[in-house]
């Protein structure tokens, strides 16, 4: 029999299940994620998820939301003449996930894993069991969230650490924000610390970019559209749109025509808006995460364990400020390996097949390697900042742990008048100094002439084969240009068929660098340094001779070992 | 290789004159063996470069496979992508919106010619095999569009669309996207209502 996983989330709920060893979440009704909304209609007729949702303002009276934020609490809902628990809604909920799984899995639906915040108290967990019950289902476990989400991270990635980990799991959803240390070591995953803030997320975002639409009416028409329920379900999903975009373009354009009308004439909203202005305003909420995510750490008592990584859950984390502000305070890596939105009910499905005996897969998902930027001036050490800009920081675009193929773009800004061109250089890796990274590849590109600060879009795009192309191009103008490099080249951009045997040689002795050790390998290292120093010549020639002596000894000892 | 060596010196020893200069002969075999492991490191080395650099031309190879691929690939996405609709759905949208503000304006000519710009859009999209839904008067399909608020509508059923501000739009049976309606609500009653027998 088949075990299924289901995330029974506060806003929305996703049911998944092992296929061939691999978590799949299953469509309800035609989507993985079903909005956790229950219409009790007239006729009896009991409707869940997107249609519900659909139905609530039109029946308040007879819907009910995020029922979780009551379960296992001494309270009924008064809903379409009847008193209902919490858990009796919940159950509905569960339902629906179980019919709407049978109807494309063939499958029946028993035996379960059931995610819950990991505060969740006893009463509440009481709750959600019953809930469970009532819904025909067979709850073989509840499991913590963060413990969900982290256990379908580990099947992402290919840890080979034998030490227990610290893993610091961020979940920022539409509605709500959670954060947990996990303690893991082998199958065993503790909790140590949970933080959040139950009414925060995504919808902040779009609140304050609704704000911000209402206050341009206002400045540029005079006009108060704040009791228009048109205008503001148009202005609500503008704003929600225009926060989505932002995460992958650097502005975004606003035409929505017909808006409303003031005094008889119609109104239209026009302007753009940039990832800087939606970042200033968000910032403050992102940082309030962060401050809650350093309690979560400082209440864990770590000692002397440091931190490893972050697993990023919730779809709001898609927003690159959010990344960037988990980089900024923790200096570890972030991993953004599995969708965001079905991490957890993912990881239910990996617990539900763990307790039933069934093989798990690894997840292969392919990420970059290193973070993917280019060089610009600007301070790029804080501590060492001296009010002097240098041409030697390092901007990242597609950071490291990226899932491909991912597009990323960034904007920056000339830096003189009427500048004519831009050397365009892309680099990898991870130092703040371009120089202390890898070069992909340079191109020329010419500017229309503008003034100082004038913006210019950066766009990397990242695919599979391990080609970037890189876009660049000035807003408002026509003048673009795409350049595909290929990030295999990383290791420099060899000028002659010698420089490239040069290459390979030091190629083949970093790789050889893993397998030796003692002396044979302080030796190598010594070489590659010395290498490192110098230029060509005959004394390369000598120090690449005797590397290759080096190798050829050890690979003469490793064969006559094996043989 | 040393075994080839101390044969060759063995050999030499033992042909040579027994009461001969045999030490210059186990020199002459020593520089020998120098300049012949020499040689034979020489060869290794320079194999070893050879290789390196044939692992070069081959990654460089391998290389320009990915970029053809990938190009390829780009352009095939490209070419299969669905189209996106959003932008002409969103036109015929704010057409009606405009047509309703011309109305409100008593700008009839200008309604109708608006009218007759949506119909036009809409015969588009329905060649293309896309329709828009959006109909006032019934209850409001939560399969199609979703409920965004409530106006007041005294000459229509409460509940019942009173106003389309997105319209759906389909695609054979497939929806396209979900369309936005406002419902119809009765006005308050007046205050002095229930004060009248």
């Amino acid at each position: 029999m088949t075990t299924f996983g289901i995330d029974l989330g506060t806003t929305n709920s996703v049911i998944s299940r092992l296929s061939e060893g691999r978590p799949t979440a299953i469509p309800v009704a035609g989507e993985v994620i079903v909005p956790s909304v229950v219409c009790f209609r007239d006729d009896g007729v009991v409707v869940v998820g997107r249609e519900a949702r659909n139905l609530e303002l039109a029946h308040p009276d007879r819907t009910v939301r995020s029922a979780k934020r009551r379960i296992g609490q001494d309270f009924a809902y008064d809903v379409a003449g009847r008193r209902l628990r919490p858990e009796e809604v919940s159950a509905e909920v569960l339902r629906a996930l179980k019919r709407g799984a049978e109807a494309v899995t063939g499958e029946a639906v028993r035996e379960v894993v059931i995610t819950v915040p990991a505060y969740f108290d006893d009463a509440q967990r009481r709750g959600t069991l019953r809930a469970g019950e009532l819904a025909g289902l067979d709850v073989l476990r509840l499991l913590n969230e963060p413990t969900s989400a982290s256990l379908v991270f580990d099947q992402a990635v290919a840890s080979a650490a034998r030490d227990p980990e610290i893993v610091l799991v961020y979940d920022l959803g539409g509605g709500t924000f959670d954060v947990s240390v996990l303690e893991v070591f082998g199958e065993v995953r503790e909790v140590r610390a949970t933080a959040g803030n139950t009414h925060l997320g995504g919808d902040d975002f779009d609140d304050k970019l609704l704000s911000l639409f209402l206050d341009l009416l206002r400045t540029q028409h005079g006009a108060d559209v704040r009791d228009d329920p048109r205008a503001m379900a148009r202005l609500r999903r503008l704003a929600e749109d225009t926060k989505i975009r932002l995460s992958t373009e650097t502005e975004v354009a606003i035409a929505e025509e017909f808006i409303a009308t003031a005094g008889g004439r119609p109104l239209h909203l026009q302007t753009r808006v940039t990832r800087r202005q939606l970042e200033a305003l968000i910032r403050p909420l992102l940082e309030s995460t962060v401050e809650l995510a350093r309690r979560a750490v400082s209440e864990a008592n770590l000692g002397a364990q440091p931190l490893t990584r972050v697993c990023l859950v919730g779809g709001s984390t898609r927003i690159p400020l959010c990344r960037e502000v988990l980089d900024d305070a923790f200096h570890v890596d972030v991993r953004e390996d599995v969708d965001p939105d079905l991490a957890v009910g993912l990881g239910a499905a990996v617990q539900a097949g763990l307790l039933k005996g069934e093989p798990i897969e690894r997840i292969l998902v392919d990420v970059s390697a290193h973070s993917l930027g280019i060089l610009a001036m600007g301070r790029h050490d804080a501590e060492e900042d001296d009010g002097r800009f240098t041409a030697d920081t390092f901007v990242p675009i597609i950071r490291r742990n990226t899932v491909l193929p991912a597009v990323r773009s960034e904007e920056l800004y000339t830096a003189l008048d009427d500048q004519e061109t831009i050397q365009v250089r892309v680099f990898q890796g991870e130092s703040p100094q371009a120089s202390k990274n890898t070069p992909v590849g340079t191109f020329k590109y010419d500017l229309e002439p503008v003034p100082e600060g004038s913006p210019v879009v950066f766009q990397l795009e990242y695919d599979l084969d391990g080609v970037v192309r890189v876009s660049v191009s000035q807003p408002e103008t026509k003048n673009a240009k795409t350049v595909a490099l290929r990030v295999a080249d990383a290791s420099g951009k060899p000028s002659d068929a010698a420089d490239r045997e040069s290459s390979a040689i030091v190629r083949k002795a970093r790789a050889a660098l893993a397998r030796l050790e003692g002396e044979r390998r302080s030796r190598l290292e010594g070489l590659l340094a010395d290498l490192a120093a110098t230029g060509s010549g005959e004394r390369r020639t000598e120090i690449e001779d005797a590397i290759l002596d080096l190798l050829l000894d050890a690979d003469g000892d490793e064969a006559a070992s094996s043989g | 290789m040393s075994w080839l060596f101390s044969w060759f010196r063995r050999s030499v020893e033992a042909n040579g004159d027994a009461s001969g200069d045999s030490r210059s002969v186990a020199q002459v075999v020593t520089a020998l063996e120098a300049s012949l492991q020499e040689g034979v490191q020489k060869l290794a080395r320079l194999q070893a470069r050879h290789g390196a650099r044939l692992e070069e031309i081959e990654n460089k190879v391998e290389g320009g496979f990915a970029d053809l691929r990938s190009a390829t690939e780009h352009a095939a996405r490209a070419a299969s992508a669905p189209v996106r609709w959003d932008d002409l759905l969103d036109a015929a949208d704010a057409l009606d919106e405009a047509e309703r503000s011309a109305i409100a304006a008593g700008d009839q000519p200008m309604a109708d010619g608006l009218r007759a710009v949506v119909t036009r859009v809409g015969r588009f999209l329905a060649q293309q095999g896309v329709r828009r839904e959006g109909r006032v008067g019934v209850p409001p399909d939560p399969a199609l569009v979703r409920v965004i608020g409530a106006v007041e509508a005294p000459a229509m059923n409460e509940g019942h669309v009173a106003r389309v501000v997105r319209a759906a739009a389909m695609e054979g049976g497939r929806l396209l996207r979900e369309g936005e309606v406002l419902v119809a609500r009765r006005p308050p009653p007046p205050p002095n209502a229930e004060a009248n027998p």
